[in-house]
């Protein structure tokens, strides 16, 4: 009796390795549903940043490392949970999953924040004061009792405000957190790096944008790609990491950065750029999202070259 | 110390945030901001600690006061929002509680250019640590007196939680006591100099123990999952909007609270009566005598309403009467069916009883002779007896309308069809009708008065020229139905029923027809009066409310 070939579901060899697959799957998932929806990999990101700011700065490590990944958990963990309700529109894999550790998520970022706070005392005032920062920002950018006051939007709905103060907050607790820890002087250097850290944060902000369009455009978020559209998006975005690159070669050309940190965040721009060229190109948003988030990690190099 | 000290900011900020959370429940943002102050002096302390100079150690002595001033505010609003005294946290309450910290804060930022918060401040060297020890000015002690004071404030309303029936407020009253309790003890230990903190205040360290209770309260005794704040709320609103009056009097017989339902009975105000004896107050009250089903009824002078006076005594814990509550019930509806009913079953035993004693004799009369005259007044006693049961169903029908919703009708179709009706039926009886407004809507029920009015007029009008004459006034919210007529008259002991608006068995009228207009306009929320026409007849006025004009 002749067999299918192609037929290979009663190859013993086959049914184990399904098997393992299907166990690790099985394991895995909880955890990368924890990592990807809590957005705990951003904290795993934000940690890696600063990481990288301390090589850039020539920066003793500190705690600032540990401060960064807690803050970025708990300010991410607290926006999921306030904006479920809008994001069953947008993102609804996530929305469920935060629907269903809803407590649990706040109570780890609430936690998440205290220490945060605690450690970051110990920096001294400069880095207590940069640990508050992105939960002040997150009150007036995310939170709905400000416009109780009287006429003043949600700034997460005021167009191009949200993205600069998402970004400024997190280019500020990335590059100056180290350096508060430090007790270092703001050199030209971190400028040129807050600026960077700024550019491409602020990039990286509107990238998920385009895949939240017609989410946003429904509830009222004025964002890049609704305003000025895809295409608009695009051009935006091609300038503002035209103005990085700029800025990149200069600080290099003026020795304000060595080689190996420019190419460093020249790199990460390119990425940055080459994403931009996909918006509005390609269905697959969330690869966009999560490249453009870990667009600064090939900078690690500088950190664990030396290492090995 | 420190280790402790970044432990109270991790746990302040966590509770903090957990907190916040809960808004808009009660307390929940007190609590934040309570939580916040003492992350805020904690990290001063902290950084005052790091610090080497005397200018800069007393720059984060200063600027802690924003933490510091903050914590007694934000401790007694939470105590009170969370216990339901939410009345004292109006924004004018929270003005007047911030005045002494808010100019605690300005005297802490301008502390180089006086010395009302410190008089002196040195760097003293203990055990080989540099301490700051400063000379406390004279608003020192002042503010330090008011966070006592607010303190003790916010204590008075948590302890009455802790002996709540309710096991999970006394577990978060105990939680948040401790809470209050740690810096607290804490604080006194060092202004009195108990504790070998090198100079160092360590009220910031228990905050850690404090801000562990707040987190128990939060997590374990679901602080806002499970709150005390409706009970006083409901209390009051239970005596304040409860259908019967009650009224509290001290062991003097003053007035010492009243609901408005009690005022409104009383005839007077909450502001009027409270601290009078109620024999000012409400004579009529006092003197309500038992009536002979031994219930006391208090009618107010002046109403036909009724009240069934009950009274309990307020006993302390001791079980001393300190007081006495009086409870007013509304029988007034009760009280009148009860004594229409007993008006109703005398009148009708009455008339029943005379008709039958006349039908007996005459039938027996009639046995042995044959008499027309005595079969005339057999038969007429027979139908005065139908005529009386059919009063009666039409009572009983009153009294039934009475207890549901009922439609309205046009005064002017009413009236038509009665006088119309009437002159067919007594053609020898002159009936004229001088209609009003013919928009005016009225009760259903003035049908069934207007048409007995008038038709007890042209039964009972024995004149050799009987008239009947009915006439409308229209005012803006009542309507009055005028009907004359030049019959005999009311005898003076039936109109008495009605006058009186006293149903007493003693004055039961000869027939329904009087108790039937007044019932029913009564009911139907009217009014009745009837006045003598010379040289002879009776006039009826019937006062009507006017439903409706279409």
């Amino acid at each position: 009796m002749a067999t299918n070939p192609q037929n290979k579901t009663n190859d013993s060899t086959t049914v184990p390795t399904s098997q393992l697959r299907n166990r690790l799957y099985r394991l895995g998932k909880p955890v990368r549903d924890f990592l990807l929806f809590s957005s705990a990999y951003l904290a795993l990101i934000a940690m890696a940043e600063v990481l990288i700011v301390t090589k850039l700065l020539s920066l003793p490590l500190s705690p600032a490392v540990l401060v960064a990944g807690l803050l970025t958990f708990a300010v991410y963990g607290n926006d999921r949970v306030a904006d479920v309700e809008t994001d069953e529109k947008t993102a609804p894999g996530r929305a469920a999953f935060v629907k269903r550790y809803n407590r649990m998520l706040y109570a780890l970022s609430a936690l998440a924040y205290g220490l945060a706070v605690a450690l970051a005392v110990l920096g001294g005032p400069a880095a207590f004061a940069l640990a508050l920062l992105p939960g002040v920002v997150w009150i007036v950018y995310a939170q709905d009792w400000l416009p109780s006051f009287g006429q003043v939007k949600r700034l997460k709905q005021v167009f191009i405000l949200n993205s600069v103060l998402v970004a400024g907050a997190w280019a500020l607790v990335i590059v100056f957190l180290p350096i508060a820890f430090a007790g270092a002087a703001i050199t030209p250097a971190a400028g040129v790096v807050f600026v960077f850290f700024f550019l491409a944060a602020f990039i990286s902000v509107e990238v998920p944008n385009v895949r939240d369009l017609a989410g946003d455009r429904e509830i009222g978020v004025k964002t890049l790609p609704v305003v000025l559209g895809i295409r608009g998006t695009r051009y935006f975005l091609y300038s503002v990491a035209g103005l990085g690159v700029a800025i990149v070669a200069t600080a290099y050309v003026t020795d304000i950065l060595g080689w190996a940190a420019a190419a460093g965040l020249m790199l990460s721009l390119v990425i940055l750029l080459g994403i931009t060229v996909c918006l509005g190109r390609t269905d697959n948003n969330s690869a966009l999202t999560i490249t453009a988030e870990c667009s600064r990690l090939p900078m690690l190099a500088l950190v664990i070259v030396p290492l090995l | 110390m420190k280790l402790v000290l970044v432990t109270s900011v991790a746990v302040g900020v966590t509770g903090g945030l957990l907190a916040w959370r809960e808004r808009p429940k009660p307390g929940s943002v007190p609590l934040t901001l309570l939580m916040a102050g003492q992350c805020w002096w904690s990290a001063m302390v902290i950084f005052q600690i790091g610090t080497a100079t005397v200018d800069a150690k007393v720059f984060f002595v200063n600027i802690s006061w924003a933490g510091v001033a903050l914590i007694p505010v934000a401790w007694l609003l939470f105590a009170l929002e969370y216990a339901g005294y939410d009345e004292y946290t109006t924004r004018r309450h929270v003005v007047l509680v911030s005045i002494i910290p808010a100019v605690t804060l300005f005297l802490s930022l301008t502390s180089p250019y006086h010395q009302l918060l410190y008089l002196d401040a040195q760097l003293v060297a203990q055990r080989g640590v540099p301490t700051l020890t400063l000379t406390p000015g004279p608003w020192f002690w002042v503010i330090a007196a008011y966070t006592y004071l607010l303190g003790l404030c916010g204590l008075v309303p948590l302890l009455e939680l802790v002996t709540s029936k309710v096991r999970t407020f006394q577990a978060q009253s105990l939680a948040l006591l401790m809470g209050l309790l740690a810096p607290w003890v804490t604080n006194l230990a060092h202004l009195f100099g108990y504790l070998p903190t090198a100079g160092i205040d360590p009220t910031p360290v228990a905050f850690t123990l404090s801000g562990v209770a707040y987190l128990s309260a939060l997590t374990r005794f679901e602080l806002f999952g499970a709150s005390p704040t409706p009970i006083r709320h409901a209390r009051r609103s239970l005596y304040k909007q409860m259908h019967q009056g009650a009224l509290v009097l001290d062991t003097h017989g003053n007035v010492v609270d009243m609901n408005d339902r009690a005022a409104t009975v009383l005839q007077t105000t909450p502001d009027e009566a409270l601290g009078r004896r109620l024999d000012t107050v409400s004579p009529g009250l006092t003197a309500a005598g038992e009536t002979a089903s031994g219930k006391r009824v208090f009618n107010p002078p002046g109403t036909r309403q009724s009240y069934d006076v009950s009274e309990s005594l307020v006993t302390d814990i001791h079980d001393r009467t300190i007081g006495r509550i009086i409870t007013l019930h509304d029988i007034s509806d009760l009280f009148r069916m009860q004594q229409r009913l007993e008006v109703l079953h005398r009148v009708f035993r009455h008339n029943i009883r005379t008709n039958i004693q006349v039908i007996l004799g005459h039938a027996g009369y009639l046995a042995t002779h044959n008499s027309q005259q005595k079969a005339e007044t057999l038969k007429q006693n027979a139908m005065e007896i139908e005529e009386t049961g059919e009063k009666v169903r039409k009572i009983i029908d009153v009294f039934e309308k009475g207890r549901t919703d009922r439609e309205n009708l046009a005064l002017h179709s009413i009236l038509r069809e009665c006088t119309q009706a009437i002159a067919k039926r007594y053609p020898e009886v002159t009936v004229t009708y001088e209609p009003g407004p013919k928009d005016i809507v009225v009760d259903g029920l003035f049908d069934i008065v207007c048409t007995n009015v008038i038709e007890n007029a042209a039964q009972h009008n024995t004149s050799a020229d009987p008239r009947v004459s009915v006439s409308v006034d229209a005012g803006e919210d009542v309507v009055e139905v005028h009907i004359e007529d030049n019959g005999p008259g009311i005898q003076d002991h039936e109109l008495a029923l009605v006058n009186d608006g006293q149903e007493t068995p003693l004055k039961h009228g000869s027939g329904f027809g009087l108790a039937l207009t007044a019932w029913g306009t009564d009911i139907a929320g009217g009014s009745v009066s009837f006045e003598s026409v010379e040289p002879t007849g009776t006039h009826v006025t019937l006062t009507l409310p006017v439903a409706a004009r279409r």
